[in-house]
């Protein structure tokens, strides 16, 4: 039987600074309202 | 291009890429593969492979398509991109370890999500991540070239994972960890600060950024010996880690958020949301305990990465 030589892969990966930056946004914009929320919740003061 | 669909970017790149590079690709292969990436994702790879090679470059079709939407590119330019990677990098003897030796580097993914490619490769448990290798074969304006090193490979560079691991812990260079918070890093007029650079201010964002120098795979530095001390003794104590994304990590010192569970809340939004499924960490969220010096879940303190494997001094030069 011939032996096949494995096909080895060289993974091109390239940045996406937009997609990145729209990750660190929605995480500000989440920890800002999850904090209204809590303190919200406690009574400590309105939205 | 933004209105181009992807399944016609897809037939579109088949199609004409040849006519993107010269004619000794006349009788190249150009296929469009599945490949199974991190998380066991499938994602489409272009592959443009030379009948006498064994060695080629896949390049990601959906990537290169949302760069072309989201960045208004012409599809000539998306193709043009191609062609030069194509063109202006060599694969090197991937199997030799005297060339490879200062390529080799580790890299954090989800232990769970990655249970079909894990049975392949050399790996070390972190608590719910692993870390890999890979060898870091080439960089370029915008992107890496590395190969994900499996067992085959391990074995053809004759080295154990302890090894890669030590490998991997010399090669790693400090200065291009990236610290800094979320405002600076988002603004276009502030360049982000390596670890080695920042300096904490009480009046700034209390949400700061954990990645390096080229973006990708910059989850992967709390792997790696002194950083999470670093940042701990900068942010003055112990910090929640929120895994953003196999790319970065969120730093928020304990004290600002006293419940890591609306921090979990947000990371599980945030993922399902924002995250390509391929790129997602994890969904839960980590603690560093400065006194012990170890990484753990923070909603059963069970460890994540002890403070062994974190320890100073593997950092030495063998």
């Amino acid at each position: 039987m011939k032996h096949m030589k494995k096909i080895q892969r060289i993974d091109i990966e390239i940045t996406a600074p937009k997609r990145t930056n729209k990750r660190y946004a929605a995480m500000v914009k989440k920890l800002d309202e999850l904090k209204k929320k809590e303190k919200s919740n406690d009574g400590k003061y309105e939205i | 291009m933004a209105n181009m669909k992807y399944d016609d970017f897809k037939i579109a790149v088949m199609d004409s890429i040849k006519s993107f590079l010269p004619d000794k690709y006349m009788d190249a292969k150009i296929e469009i593969q599945e490949v199974k990436k991190n998380n066991d994702i499938t994602m489409d790879g272009l592959i443009i492979r030379m009948p006498d090679k064994n060695i080629a470059f896949t390049i990601y079709i959906e990537e290169l398509y949302d760069s072309m939407i989201l960045e208004n590119k012409a599809l000539s330019t998306v193709l043009k991109e191609i062609a030069d990677i194509q063109l202006n990098n060599e694969a090197p003897d991937i199997t030799n370890l005297n060339v490879m030796r200062d390529k080799i580097s580790m890299r954090v993914v989800n232990y769970d999500e990655n249970q079909g490619q894990l049975t392949n490769l050399p790996y070390i448990k972190l608590g719910n991540l692993a870390a890999i290798f890979t060898e870091n074969v080439m960089s370029f304006e915008n992107g890496i070239g590395t190969i994900t090193i499996d067992n085959d490979l391990m074995k053809s560079l004759d080295v154990s994972v302890e090894q890669l691991h030590q490998i991997a812990i010399d090669n790693f260079d400090k200065s291009a960890v990236l610290f800094d918070n979320i405002p600076n890093v988002l603004s276009s007029k502030t360049k982000t600060k390596s670890l080695n650079e920042f300096e904490y201010s009480p009046d700034s964002e209390p949400m700061y950024v954990l990645t390096c120098k080229s973006g990708l795979y910059g989850a992967s530095m709390i792997a790696y010996p002194g950083i999470m001390s670093e940042i701990s003794e900068k942010l003055g104590g112990d910090f929640y880690m929120l895994p953003s994304s196999v790319h970065e990590l969120i730093i928020i010192s304990k004290e600002e958020i006293p419940d890591y569970e609306i921090l979990e809340d947000m990371v599980k939004e945030v993922n399902a949301t924002e995250v390509r499924d391929n790129e997602i960490l994890a969904s839960s969220v980590y603690e560093y305990d400065t006194d012990s010096k170890a990484l753990y879940l923070a909603s059963d303190h069970s460890l994540v990465i002890s403070s062994d494997f974190l320890q100073e001094n593997n950092s030495e030069k063998k």
